[in-house]
């Protein structure tokens, strides 16, 4: 049977080709925010010496000129420096308004007016703990580091909503410049999910096959002795192995690469979790990506299970596809159903909280709970009926 | 005792196929399986090898009550051509059952060459003509060796050549001790290899011996039209 397995797997092509395609995902876009990078802090500079010039030629030595003389200086002396120098103006603005050291930063940096932060209060009290964690626990930092903005930074935001855009790609612009935050940032944008989606769709095909009427293969297999809830079960564990595989090894070969250009980052940042209450504290990156690793094993057995109830009902690969799609595109819809599987689709906002706050109830270990159980579920369904089918010869003429 | 059904009671989709049918086979040999589309044939075949389970009465196979340990160790069973591959050659399919058996590899070659499977062993079966996929299907049954073999139609959309090859596969399998029963629509081909006939008749499953001046055709006239 294991053989039969294997055979299957290496004429499925597919899931390599989504492998390879998750690296070349991953290179292209790591490659985008570096270049990314370096393009803000080449403007960045840029504004910052035409600034400095200006106060030059107007013969002003006030604070302003010295502070961007300063951050120019702190920029110069690497990602660490400057995020000790951002939080220290932060924390100057957050206590007294701009503008009351030298030793500060101007408002191009942190965007803080004397009418109030750029974005809002929380977002200053974030950037500041979070900034406060990275300094005193010496972690690479962002380069260059500026305001922690989350999903509700737009709503929050009381300025001119036409500006918005463009003060969040200055004062809150964020570079994925090291691999694990690339990776971090990859998750919680589910940037992963389609390409599952897709491994699912395509490798999920070999359940229907097998039952439909042009394509019995299991039927060959079964008077040679294979039985065939063991042969599905079997291929639900090696499908839900192969794709968790498919996507770790590409993100594995992707981390050792980014080691090329840039350290790897630091698994103890502070990432920003939300709970139910609406308040905000940090766990660690590794804690994160632990999260949303356990979520998307389990939302990749839970497609298996989908595909595999989809593939009794309708013995057509091609329908079980579509309709294992249209499935998890309800995820989209329903958001707000704490014991249906769909709102735990979203495997980033369910990892940082955010799902579960919107929600308005729910936990981690709830949404580990309810995706277990609906996959046991799906599965227990899909064996059962294939027990039904083949006793009472739903997948043969006579 | 080869084969025995007795009280065989089968309904498909509500359709009642076998009422109370009885059959028994003591010596091996070849049985032709004459009946027409729709009355059985094909579902009984599910039945003996454990695919249909919803069956009401007793099938016993070598002595011995039919299980799928049964089906496996005493059974080989020629399907239609949907249950291949066809991404994999006749090559890999060939494996696949010597895998399942726990045959060795070099018994693929000779099945292979005495089905004149073997010019197109590495090509895809979806690269295949109706006839190659019969072949390579009798090949696998006979690859298994087994002593009670189930052949659905094998003679269907074959060339006289292959028509030939397939028989003297039947025949000599028939000769060295094996139980073959083959279900049929060439009345000619099933002339040329047997003179047992098994037959459907009235959800019934009956056995008749043809005399040398009887022919199948003539006992098909007899009972069907």
């Amino acid at each position: 049977m294991n053989k039969i397995l294997v055979f299957q797997l290496t004429h499925k092509r597919v899931i390599l080709l989504c492998s390879v395609a998750i690296t070349l995902i991953f290179a292209f876009l790591f490659a985008r925010e570096m270049s990314n990078g370096q393009e803000y802090l080449h403007t960045y500079q840029t504004t910052l010496t035409k600034a400095i010039a200006n106060e030059n030629k107007e013969k002003m030595k006030g604070p302003w000129l010295e502070r961007y003389q300063y951050e120019q200086a702190q920029l110069k002396d690497g990602a660490s420096a400057y995020a000790n120098a951002y939080l220290s103006s932060l924390k100057n603005s957050k206590n007294s308004g701009p503008g009351t050291s030298n030793r500060s930063f101007g408002t191009l940096a942190t965007g803080t007016t004397v009418s109030g932060p750029v974005f809002s209060q929380t977002e200053l009290t974030n950037s500041v703990q979070e900034l406060t964690i990275v300094t005193e626990k010496r972690l690479i930092p962002f380069f260059p580091a500026r305001q922690l903005r989350d999903e509700l930074t737009p709503e929050r935001y009381s300025g001119d909503p036409d500006q918005y855009a463009s003060i969040a790609r200055t004062a809150g612009a964020r570079f994925y410049t090291n691999g694990w935050y690339f990776i971090g940032h990859m998750l919680r944008n589910n940037w992963l999910l389609p390409l599952i989606l897709v491994i699912i769709l395509f490798y999920g095909t070999a359940f229907a096959s097998e039952l439909n009427q042009a394509h019995r293969h299991l039927s060959l297999l079964t008077v040679n002795g294979v039985d065939p809830h063991r042969l599905w079960l079997s291929r639900f564990a090696l499908g839900v192995l192969t794709t968790a595989a498919a996507v770790l090894v590409p993100v594995g070969l992707f981390l050792a690469g980014s080691l090329l250009f840039s350290p790897a980052g630091s698994l103890q940042y502070p990432i920003l979790l939300w709970h139910i209450d609406g308040s905000e504290t940090f766990i660690t990156l590794a804690a994160f990506l632990g999260r949303g690793a356990l979520l998307l094993f389990l939302v990749i057995m839970l497609g298996f299970a989908v595909d595999m109830l989809w593939s009794v009902l309708t013995r057509n690969a091609l329908l079980a596809a579509v309709l294992t799609a249209l499935t998890a595109g309800l995820g989209f819809f329903i958001q707000r159903t704490p014991w249906l599987p769909f709102p735990y689709l979203n495997v980033g906002a369910v990892s940082n909280g955010f799902a579960l706050y919107r929600m308005g109830s729910g936990s981690f270990a709830q949404a580990v709970l309810v995706l277990t159980l609906w996959s046991i579920v799906l599965l227990a369904g899909a064996l059962g009926l294939l027990q039904r089918n083949r006793r009472y010869g739903y997948d043969f003429r006579n | 005792m080869i084969l025995e059904i007795k009280d065989l009671t089968f309904q498909f989709r509500r359709q009642p196929i076998f009422n109370h049918a009885q059959l028994s086979i003591t010596q091996p040999g070849i049985y032709a399986f004459v009946a027409p589309n729709g009355s059985g044939k094909t579902t009984l075949f599910n039945i003996l090898s454990g695919s249909l389970q919803h069956y009401q009465g007793s099938i016993t196979v070598m002595d011995a009550p039919l299980t799928p340990a049964v089906v496996y160790a005493q059974m080989a069973y020629m399907q239609d051509i949907s249950v291949l591959y066809p991404y994999l050659t006749a090559r890999e399919h060939l494996q696949l059952i010597a895998q399942l058996h726990h045959l060795p590899e070099e018994q693929i070659l000779p099945v292979a060459a005495a089905l004149q499977v073997t010019d197109f062993l590495d090509k895809r079966v979806r690269q295949y003509s109706l006839g190659m996929r019969q072949r390579l299907l009798v090949a696998m049954t006979f690859l298994v060796d087994a002593p009670l073999v189930l052949l659905d139609e094998p003679l269907n959309g074959l060339d006289p050549s292959s028509l030939k090859t397939v028989r003297q596969a039947i025949l000599q399998a028939g000769a060295a001790g094996k139980t073959i029963i083959v279900s049929s629509h060439n009345l000619d081909e099933v002339d040329r290899i047997t003179k047992e006939v098994i037959y459907i008749h009235d959800h019934q499953l009956q056995r008749t011996q043809l005399t040398e001046t009887e022919n199948a055709e003539g006992l098909y006239t007899r009972l069907f039209e």
